[in-house]
């Protein structure tokens, strides 16, 4: 766990959220965050609970999963470094419609209800660059639901771990590591499969060399194989 | 390796992603080459060689290619 970062304006720069605002508005945004530190499996907020604040994390990776009516969770999505969560502060919403878990030990930065108002009321590009990262998240969120509906199981888990790899990819001597904990039951959620259905394409995909799978590890072996798998596509003549 | 940054930097061990942004006229040979690298979440992680190999391409000939390619405007 790393001493708790010092509050430098150069943290925000490659932050989406904060893009474009010039040192004098990221220095503002520094002025009025505050650091929350999560250790592993910590909560950063609750579903349901009242949404007092916003977020940036800094360092680690978050959960983000819903609890359906009957105790079921879903992982909804996991939040790198430099992503924003809990925007639903930013956008009016009285609730986290989510929990935010904290799957490595983590540090985000983090602005009060009022806090981050003021600042969009004052930047107003702040609101633009949210907008435009819930955007993104949408259209994400969009391929999933078409995957859902329309894929086959082994497809939605081939995306799925494609996406993991987009986020949290690693390259390793013999593959592409998916740097941290990920178990076969989080990508049961995110697929809306069963976990025993994710063991078995997991086996199947291990003994054909396609992924390697550790406890809470995943390295992809083969990530032309696996896309093939994702994105259906037929085995190709050589020299084609 | 660092990113290509001329086309002759544009090696077997070069990145595909890193080689697309520099040299976005390159994608037109993968397109070409019904290599599916444009768009791919792999295609920041793997090489030139990786891909060719995947694809069952010679990577001279995709060098030269992309060599070719990124020589020319997009």
């Amino acid at each position: 766990m790393p001493h708790s970062p010092n509050l430098d304006p150069v943290l925000l720069d490659a932050v989406d959220v904060f893009a474009n605002l010039g040192p004098e508005g990221r220095a503002r945004a520094l002025d009025r965050a505050h650091w929350k530190k999560l250790e592993s499996g910590e909560q950063a907020f609750e579903q349901d609970a009242e949404a007092d604040a916003f977020y940036v994390l800094s360092v680690g990776r978050l959960k983000v999963s819903q609890l359906t009516p009957a105790g079921q969770e879903v992982t909804i999505r996991y939040i790198g470094p430099r992503e924003m969560f809990g925007c639903v502060a930013v956008c009016g919403g009285l609730t986290y419609p989510a929990t935010a878990t904290a799957v490595l030990d983590s540090w985000a930065l983090g602005w009060d209800r009022r806090s981050i108002a003021d600042l969009v009321q004052d930047y107003p590009q702040i609101a633009l660059n949210a907008l435009r990262g819930m955007g993104g998240r949408l259209t994400e969120t969009q391929a999933r639901l078409r995957e859902m509906q329309t894929e086959r199981v082994e497809r939605r888990i081939g995306h799925a771990i494609a996406r993991l790899v987009a986020q949290a990819g690693r390259r390793v001597e013999g593959g592409i590591l998916i740097d941290f904990p990920v178990s076969r039951q989080d990508i049961a959620e995110m697929t809306g499969t069963t976990l025993h259905t994710v063991s078995r394409t997991l086996t199947a995909w291990q003994k054909l060399g396609i992924v390697e799978v550790g406890r809470k590890k995943l390295t992809v072996v083969d990530p032309h194989g696996l896309v093939m798998i994702a994105e259906d596509l037929p085995p190709q003549q050589p020299g084609s | 390796m660092p990113p290509p940054q001329a086309p002759a930097d544009i090696r077997a061990e070069a990145i595909v992603g890193e080689t697309m942004r520099a040299f976005p006229g390159t994608l037109a040979v993968f397109l070409r080459r019904k290599m599916h690298c444009p768009g791919c979440h792999m295609a920041s992680f793997m090489t030139l060689r990786e891909a060719a190999a995947s694809h069952g391409v010679l990577v001279d000939d995709l060098v030269t290619e992309l060599r070719q390619a990124a020589l020319s405007p997009a």
